[in-house]
């Protein structure tokens, strides 16, 4: 006999998003991480889950606040099936957490009966499946939060025939043990060692912390997140799923990644090589995001250098999709500085003594890296600026 | 452009004057008011003020004495064309006419609209009055003006000036109104950002970005105190925790350490009762010894002590026997003693009765005699008493009267004897001794040779004409004096009648009298009370009853004696005296006797009792002797009784022995255990075990405490997220730093173009001076000699003033030059502008100095000459208008010299 069910992780409701300055942006942003879990309603009841596994970082923090407390649960209260947590390195199990507090607990009655969050590190036997938690009790657990379970998996008392499945969150061999979040703040993980992990007794390892969907062994998967929090790392990052499994006792797991991300992540980068390049710009950014951009994140990364007519098209360019784009995140290294036809224009003004000799001055200085450099190039914007 | 005539009619002290101007130079000369300076100003004004202008300064123009309006004809050289300018100044009636050569003649608006064009002014030939001043006032230097800076000049014609200079070729750039604009527009971008002395500016945007980032900052150190806080709190959380953990890990142990040593201390206990039992059962036990021992021996010692009071009864039983002999004849003895007693007392008895009877009747003797003296006495008084009497029944016949009432006598009779004497001595003797008429004496007649004593006021009529009043002793004495003598004579007569007395000397002899009665009593009583008086009596009867008395003990002594025989009764007192001196002797005797049978018979009485109470003593120790003897056999019963006899006592000692042995062994045991024990350091062990619980009990209290703090530090209330808090601030604190490196990258950019714009602009205002500065210098070397040179001064606004540079010397500042040194150097400086402007008239203008080196001496003006012929050779037309033209007399100038009006 199989089952099946939801394996998700890392929602982290009430992520912050400081950066965004845009106060209704950012409200988006987090709103789209809890419409995410809303939306795991219609898939549990399709692929008749038996139950939903959140492997850790269900909050952004151990101290979500109550509005973040009772969205969540009235979000996981719709999903209907058993929907069994464990605290991640986020929202860790540590004094004064979010788990042990009156709020929560009382939310959870009234509005997610269906929520059972495990603390403890001892088997649960479900009707269909026995599972082992992992819940981390402190940001930094310096063990293994899985060592419990080499034993205790292989306990002559539990149910033979249920299917025998992990919940844990952390990093393992194989990742670096620093990553880096959205807001670049370092999040040190907590190790896992799989290896230690008796194979044969176990059949699903459902990890969190990964916020892209990977598998790691033959029964180990890092679920991701379901709705992506942070501009791509690299090819083998894949963040934005659910993962079904369908799984039996003593069978390798039949798992299926199941894509839940609304809002879309991108990458540009661009570099400027003449103020003719900023049409070509302009046009990239179109195929990239389309004319709305409304769903869309970019993170621009934008070299080489812009006369001062182009440059100020170019702020005009980003003024725009600043404001079209759910996020912009800018890494703006364009040297600004006037092109041959801006300089003479500046300079060879005979009718205007004044301002060439000033352009020219200005024009001598505006070369090389230092902050002087910098402030001439702009000076000369200024005075570009001034005469138009 | 050059002037070639002036006429001037009507205008002011001029009827009608006529001027020719040389093409080069000119001098005017003429006295003071002759009307130079009055051509200077027709010319200015034909040239430029409108004919039609009215009001003062057409009226100051009109000729007082001539009349008429006053005209002005200028004829000039402007654009290769001979000028014929004619205009009439007469207010509304003014007219202006202009005509060049081959051209037809242009009036008033149109020839004004040509000499602008002509003149190249904005006002030529049409100024109003506020514009006359400022006109040509350059080239027309008026009088007393010639020392004002000429700095605005060039300022005024600087955009000429320019194209002028640019004209010539020379290097001298402008900036233009877009150079300006754009300079205005940074420079007010640059007093957004800054003050007047460089600072940022409060408020400016680069300013408010620092506050918005301070408080960001600020933010953002709170929020990370907050997540500090919270992670300290995480801390303080763990270690509180290890704390419980470690306590207790330690703390079972501990107890269980504490249960065994109170265990221990339980057993000890135990032990130590268990010890004193044992201690208390080997005391039984060897008491028991101890009383069977003694009992036995006691009674060892009873029955010795049986048998020795046995033994010593039998010689005291027989002892008593002496003693009830002693007593018999101690008994005898006695009863012999006792009678010889009673024989030598009643011996004793009998003589004292002789004795007390003879003594009795000495006193009856001496009574009786006694008696007999006192009666013989009282018939003594008795006769005494009889003569008192007599003598008393005759004093009671004389009357009484004392010495106080005799002397009471004495002075009643001198006081009346006085009385009299005194009335007769005041009484008044009347005699009528011869009279006619009928003489009366208070209406009584007074017959003739009858005389009165008058002692009384009393009337004395003569006739019946003649009354007299005659007061003898004047007033009112006469009367008194009678009235005394009556009541004096009165008291005496009545004293008399009341003692009975006939008069004074009767009184005395009854006084007398009186008084040798009394002291016969006196004396008579005195021997009376001498006998005894009053008590004589009593004593008698006294005296009688104690004979009587006396006589009754004798009787009654006598009565007992009548049996004795030897008793003879004594006939007096003496007899009863010697007899009471032999019965006294015999009483002695008999006494003495008596007293020694007493002590014999006492002795024998007190050798009785001794013996008696010998017998006594010996019979109260005997049967004391039996009761102790009988005490022994009961104490043995007793002890037998209780404790057995010999065998059985023997047995109990064993028994008793052997049981204090065992309890020995007993207590040693125990208290072998005891010590095994070791009581002493238990008891500190139990304090180290409870001492180390409570510590540790507390550390886990405190630690617990801490927990509870800390969790309750971590539980937050859910109103904010303190990691988002911190996020978010640090985000917002980016935000403004990036904001504030803006801001201020924008200011240094803006202060940058602002001071390349200062500095540049002030480059190109000098090139533009430049050319000028070397034309005055040039003309100030004619002056000052080489070296000479001026600096033009600029500022924002243009050229602000002049320094003149002389060789050796440090810069003048035109305005601290000396009044001759500013008026040649505003000229120079004329000139130089006017020879650079002259290029737009034909290479030549004309400049007119009306009086202008006043403060010139004669030795800078020939220099001056020189500075002026070179303007002249330079094209200009010089026009020097002088009260002195022999100072000018080598600048080669054709003279028009006007005379005196």
């Amino acid at each position: 006999m199989s089952i099946v069910f939801l394996h998700t992780a890392d929602w982290q409701l009430g992520k912050p998003f400081a950066s965004v300055r845009d106060d209704a942006k950012r409200h988006r942003l987090q709103q789209e991480r809890l419409q995410a879990v809303q939306r795991l309603a219609d898939l549990a009841k399709s692929s008749d889950a038996a139950f939903v596994l959140v492997a850790g970082d269900m909050f952004d923090s151990s101290h979500a606040t109550k509005a973040t407390v009772s969205a969540a649960c009235a979000a996981l209260g719709a999903l209907k099936i058993p929907v069994l947590v464990i605290p991640g390195n986020h929202d860790h199990a540590g004094p004064g957490s979010i788990w042990a507090q009156e709020f929560f607990l009382r939310e959870q009655q009234q509005l997610a009966p269906n929520l059972r969050v495990l603390l403890t590190p001892e088997p649960v036997i479900l009707e269909t499946a026995v599972i082992f938690p992992a819940p981390l009790l402190r940001r930094f657990e310096p063990g293994d939060p899985t060592a419990w379970i080499r034993s205790a998996v292989e306990d002559p008392s539990l149910p033979p025939d249920l299917p025998r499945i992990v919940l844990a969150h952390g990093t393992i061999q194989g990742f670096g043990s620093m990553q880096e979040d959205e807001d670049g703040a370092s999040t040190v993980v907590n190790w896992i060692d799989l290896a230690s992990l008796p194979a044969d007794a176990i059949d699903f390892i459902a990890l969190g912390d990964w916020h892209g969907t990977k598998q790691v062994g033959p029964k180990a998967w890092y679920s991701g997140t379901p709705e992506i929090d942070r501009f791509p790392k690299g090819d083998g990052n894949d963040p934005g799923n659910v993962l079904k499994v369908t799984l039996s006792r003593r069978a390798a797991p039949v798992v299926e990644k199941i894509p839940s991300s609304r809002l879309i992540w991108k990458e540009l980068s661009f570099r400027f090589s003449d103020d003719a390049s900023l049409d070509l710009f302009a046009s990239r950014l179109d195929e990239v995001l389309g004319q709305r951009g409304d769903e869309h994140l970019l993170l621009l990364s934008l070299e080489g250098s812009l006369g001062i007519e182009a440059s100020g098209r170019l702020e005009k360019i980003l003024e725009s999709w600043e404001s079209r784009l759910v996020r912009l995140k800018l890494d703006h290294q364009v040297t600004i500085a006037p092109s041959h036809e801006e300089i003479t224009a500046l300079t060879q003004r005979s009718e205007d003594p004044l301002i060439a000799s000033v352009a020219s001055q200005l024009v001598s200085q505006i070369h090389g890296e230092t902050e002087d450099a910098a402030i001439a190039r702009l000076a000369l914007r200024e005075l570009h600026a001034a005469l138009s | 452009m050059r002037l070639i005539s002036l006429t001037v009619r009507n205008y002011r002290v001029h009827k009608d004057l006529t001027v020719t101007f040389d093409p080069s130079r000119n001098l005017i000369g003429g006295p003071n008011e002759c009307g130079k300076s009055t051509l200077a100003e027709a010319a200015h004004r034909a040239l430029f003020l409108r004919a039609k202008t009215g009001g003062s300064i057409q009226k100051e123009m009109v000729s007082s004495h001539i009349g008429g309006d006053p005209e002005v004809a200028l004829t000039f050289e402007a654009a290769g064309i001979t000028w014929e300018l004619e205009k009439r100044f007469a207010a509304t009636r003014g007219s202006t006419r202009l005509s060049g050569t081959g051209m037809s003649t242009l009036k008033d608006e149109e020839a004004d609209a040509k000499l602008t064009e002509i003149l190249k002014t904005e006002s030529g030939g049409r100024a109003n009055a506020g514009q006359l001043a400022a006109t040509w006032s350059h080239l027309w230097v008026w009088q007393g003006s010639s020392g004002q800076d000429p700095a605005h000049h060039a300022t005024a014609h600087k955009d000429t000036l320019v194209q002028r200079l640019q004209k010539d070729g020379i290097a001298a750039v402008m900036q233009s109104a877009t150079d300006q604009r754009v300079r205005e527009k940074i420079a007010a971008s640059y007093d957004e950002l800054f003050t007047a002395t460089g600072k940022p500016k409060a408020g400016s945007k680069p300013e408010l970005a620092r506050t918005q980032l301070a408080e960001a900052e600020a933010a953002h150190a709170r929020t990370q105190e907050t997540a500090a806080r919270l992670e300290q709190a995480v801390v303080d959380h763990a270690r509180a925790e290890k704390d419980i953990v470690d306590a207790e890990a330690v703390l079972p142990t501990l107890k269980e350490q504490r249960s065994t040593t109170e265990a221990k201390l339980t057993q000890v206990s135990d032990l130590k009762r268990e010890e004193e039992t044992r201690v208390r059962a080997l005391e039984s036990a060897t008491a028991t010894c101890d009383q069977i021992s003694k009992a036995d021996t006691k009674i060892h010692q009873l029955h010795q002590q049986t048998t020795t009071a046995r033994q010593a009864l039998q010689p005291a039983e027989e002892k008593e026997n002496t003693h009830n002999t002693a007593e018999q004849s101690a008994l005898a003895a006695s009863k012999s003693a006792e009678t010889t007693h009673r024989e030598a007392a009643e011996a004793v008895r009998h003589i004292r009765l002789h004795h007390d009877l003879a003594t009795a009747q000495v006193s009856a003797f001496e009574k009786s005699d006694a008696h007999q003296h006192l009666a013989t006495r009282a018939a003594e008084a008795d006769t005494l008493r009889a003569e008192i009497t007599d003598l008393r029944a005759k004093h009671s016949q004389i009357p009484p009267l004392t010495a106080k009432e005799l002397a009471q006598l004495r002075s009643l009779e001198r006081e009346s004897s006085q009385a009299a004497a005194t009335l007769a001595a005041i009484a008044t003797g009347i005699e009528l001794l011869q009279s006619d008429t009928a003489v009366t004496l208070d209406g009584q007649p007074l017959t003739t040779g009858e005389s009165r004593i008058l002692s009384d006021t009393c009337e004395l009529a003569i006739g019946t004409g003649t009354r007299l009043r005659i007061r003898p002793g004047g007033g009112g004495s006469l009367a008194s004096a009678r009235l005394r003598a009556d009541s004096t004579q009165s008291a005496w007569s009545a004293a008399l009648a009341r003692h009975a007395l006939r008069d004074l000397d009767h009184a005395a002899t009854v006084f007398e009298q009186r008084q040798s009665l009394e002291q016969q009593i006196t004396q008579l009583e005195t021997r009376w009370k001498a006998l005894g008086g009053e008590n004589l009596t009593a004593d008698l009867n006294g005296a009688a009853a104690s004979l009587a008395a006396a006589n009754a003990d004798v009787q009654r002594r006598q009565e007992i004696l009548d049996q004795d025989p030897d008793f003879k009764s004594p006939a007096n007192l003496t007899a009863a005296r010697e007899l009471v001196s032999t019965t006294r002797e015999s009483l002695s005797t008999a006494e003495s006797t008596e007293a020694s049978a007493r002590r014999s018979a006492e002795q024998s009485r007190s050798k009785l009792e001794s013996a008696s109470q010998a017998i006594q003593n010996h019979r109260a120790a005997l049967s004391t002797a039996r009761q102790t003897l009988r005490d022994l056999e009961t104490s043995i019963n007793v002890l037998e009784d209780t404790h057995g006899d010999a065998r059985a006592r023997q047995l109990a000692l064993t028994l008793a022995t052997q049981t204090a042995q065992q309890s020995a062994d007993q207590l040693a045991s125990t208290r072998a255990a005891l010590a095994a024990l070791a009581p002493a350091s238990l008891s500190a062990d139990l304090d180290r075990f409870t001492r180390a619980i409570t510590q540790q009990e507390s550390r886990r209290r405190e630690a617990e405490n801490q927990r509870l703090i800390a969790r309750d530090r971590l539980t937050l209330d859910g109103s904010s997220d303190p990691e988002a808090d911190l996020s978010h601030a640090q985000a917002r604190c980016q935000a403004a730093r990036d904001l504030h490196a803006s801001e201020q990258r924008r200011a240094k950019a803006i202060e940058k173009l602002h001071l390349l714009f200062s500095s540049s602009r002030e480059a190109i205002d000098r090139s533009l001076v430049q050319p000028l500065a070397d034309r005055i210098s040039g003309y100030l070397q004619c002056l000052f000699g080489p070296g000479t040179e001026v600096r033009v001064n600029l500022s924002d606004t243009g050229i602000q003033g002049l320094d003149l540079i002389r060789p050796g010397d440090p810069a003048f500042n035109f305005a601290t030059l000396s009044g001759g040194a500013k008026e040649q150097v505003a000229a120079a400086t004329r000139l130089a502008l006017a020879e650079i402007l002259a290029t737009d008239h034909d290479g030549s203008l004309p400049i007119l100095f009306d009086d202008a080196f006043a403060y010139t001496d004669p030795t800078r003006t020939q220099s001056l000459q020189r500075m002026l012929d070179l303007a002249a050779t330079r094209g200009l037309q010089i026009i020097v208008l002088t009260c002195t033209p022999a100072d000018y007399s080598a600048f080669g100038a054709p003279e028009a010299r006007l005379a005196s009006i």
